[in-house]
């Protein structure tokens, strides 16, 4: 079975009257290890695509996979744990907490975990480092966006 | 890294929303601390002052007959046949639920006694207890202490032209006057004041009494639950509040009270309001922080911790700067108030409620905000990934 699953997914936004079908009957399956690029037009429902592949829109039918759990079917709480435990975000915007430094933005998802402080700080220091950024953790505001964007990627799980 | 590490750092980066709660909260809490601490005080001088005043319940015994009057007080039975009061009854008040309100007891007995062939009325007190009820005589020489010795009102030292020192024969014995009491308009000034033994000895009066005057403090309880207490602590008397005095007082204290009452209720209304607004423009703010948190999988819950973590933060620093601020503007109101002779006691009970009300009210103004972020979709939250 496909990493990725999504059967005849379907997504509409109704507002009123108007109904704006931005998914329809997409079927997708992708393997384990395949880095995909989505390509299309301004509304083609690219960010949509997204937003459902991450755990954050529900189809308005069809079933998304991931790794042999049918995401949507999942309670809010469930799917909350999901995202946390299995998904990473690179947002278009980089999306920091400007009040924290970048050593605490990648530990951010770690906050709600039961390690211990040492261990969070231990994880998330490696994974800047990974990301080339290890000299820039107690940085706030002044990371350029590609380093927000790295700060992003190596965020802890 | 915790949640609460977040809290903490959203607060130092929104300073001017954090100390604008505190003071909001301050302000509320200081000014409940504030009239309750003076309420306190007052009722603490007025009980002071009741002390000083003397006695507000006076035990007579219980008779149809014709009485005399003292004091403004009906005696029953003073006169002739009467029936009196048993002197060892008084321990049964040991035993009232308000004991503790017994402030001073002080028996008398009531007697006419004949003075160079002119009848006067002796009076045997306990002296301690009596010199403690009327605290407003003014006396020359001493005190009587014990023993056939004489305090003399007023009107009797000009009858029999009394001084200092001299002795008056009374039914074969000599008493000697110690202390002359200086005019007090006042049925005292008719009398032979004497120690209790001696009088019910030379009235053939032992072990009996003709009333009870008692001091009660009645700043925390209603004097007519004294009175019925006492009542039945000593029957066939008739136990009555001087309750002109006493009541008045309770009604002027009763009225500040609710006042007080009245204005922290409606602070604390203002107070939470000041919360409720705030926190809701603060999640508005925070809609696309919160998405972020719910994106990388924060539960509800997490996010609900989030936010009631920081309202009690910032309620119980409102809150404890505000008893502060309560008790410095009590301290600073104080000396306005009763010719500054009220004073200030720390109560450990304000200071752990104002801190734990203050919380509550941040806690409960708060969780509508809170429950609204918690239930922010992240989709929703965050609208261009």
């Amino acid at each position: 079975m496909s990493l990725i699953c999504l059967d005849n997914v379907a997504k509409n936004y109704v507002n009123g009257a108007d109904c704006v079908i931005a998914l329809k009957e997409l079927c997708l399956n992708v393997e384990e290890g395949t880095f995909l690029g989505v390509m299309g037009p301004s509304g083609s429902g690219k960010s949509t695509l997204l937003s459902v592949l991450g755990g954050l829109t529900g189809p308005s039918s069809g079933t998304v996979n991931i790794d042999g759990i049918d995401v949507y079917g999942l309670s809010l709480e469930k799917q909350a744990d999901f995202r946390r435990e299995y998904l990473g975000f690179i947002f278009q915007s980089h999306n920091l907490i400007p009040y924290l430094n970048a050593l605490e933005n990648v530990m951010l998802p770690l906050a709600v975990s039961k390690l211990s402080a040492d261990e969070k700080r231990q994880r998330a220091t490696n994974m800047l480092g990974r990301v080339g950024l290890p000299d820039r953790m107690f940085i706030f505001r002044n990371n350029s966006l590609a380093e927000n964007r790295n700060a992003w990627l190596s965020q802890e799980r | 890294m915790r949640l609460e590490h977040i809290v903490f750092h959203n607060l130092r980066r929104r300073k001017g929303r954090a100390i604008f709660l505190v003071v909001g909260l301050l302000i509320g809490v200081a000014t409940v601390v504030t009239l309750l601490s003076l309420t306190d005080a007052l009722g603490r001088r007025a009980q002071h002052e009741m002390e000083n005043f003397g006695a507000n319940i006076i035990i007579t015994p219980r008779s149809d007959e014709l009485t005399l009057n003292y004091g403004g007080v009906q005696l029953g039975g003073v006169n002739l046949v009467s029936r009196e009061i048993e002197q060892a009854s008084l321990v049964n008040i040991d035993d009232i639920p308000n004991r503790r309100n017994v402030a001073t007891i002080g028996p008398k007995v009531l007697g006419a006694v004949e003075v160079d062939g002119q009848r006067v009325m002796m009076m045997g007190v306990d002296p301690r207890a009596e010199f403690k009820l009327k605290r407003w005589w003014s006396i020359a020489g001493r005190k009587i202490e014990k023993g056939r010795e004489l305090l003399v009102g007023d009107a009797v030292v000009k009858r029999f032209d009394l001084t200092m020192g001299d002795t008056l024969q009374i039914d074969g014995h000599d008493y000697t006057v110690v202390g002359l009491l200086a005019k007090t308009g006042s049925q005292d000034d008719q009398l032979l004041i004497t120690p209790l033994p001696v009088a019910q000895s030379v009235l053939g009066k032992e072990g009996r009494l003709s009333m009870v005057e008692i001091a009660a403090l009645c700043h925390d309880c209603p004097v007519d639950d004294m009175v019925n207490q006492l009542q039945t602590a000593l029957p066939g008397t008739a136990v009555q509040a001087v309750q002109q005095v006493v009541k008045t007082r309770m009604h002027a204290l009763g009225q500040f009270r609710l006042f007080a009452w009245g204005v922290a209720v409606t602070v604390v209304i203002i107070g939470a309001l000041l919360v409720f607004v705030t926190m809701m423009g603060a999640i508005s703010e925070r809609t696309r922080e919160i998405g972020i948190f719910r994106a990388i999988g924060y539960r509800r819950r997490h996010v609900l911790h989030l936010v009631l973590v920081e309202a009690a933060v910032v309620s119980a620093l409102g809150g404890v700067l505000g008893y502060l601020t309560g008790v410095s503007a009590t301290l600073a109101a104080l000396p306005l108030l009763e010719g500054g002779n009220a004073s200030w006691q720390w109560n450990p009970g304000l200071a752990i409620v104002s801190v734990v009300a203050a919380i509550l009210v941040g806690l409960i103004a708060s969780l509508q905000p809170a429950l609204r972020a918690s239930r922010l979709e992240p989709s929703e939250a965050l609208r261009a990934l």
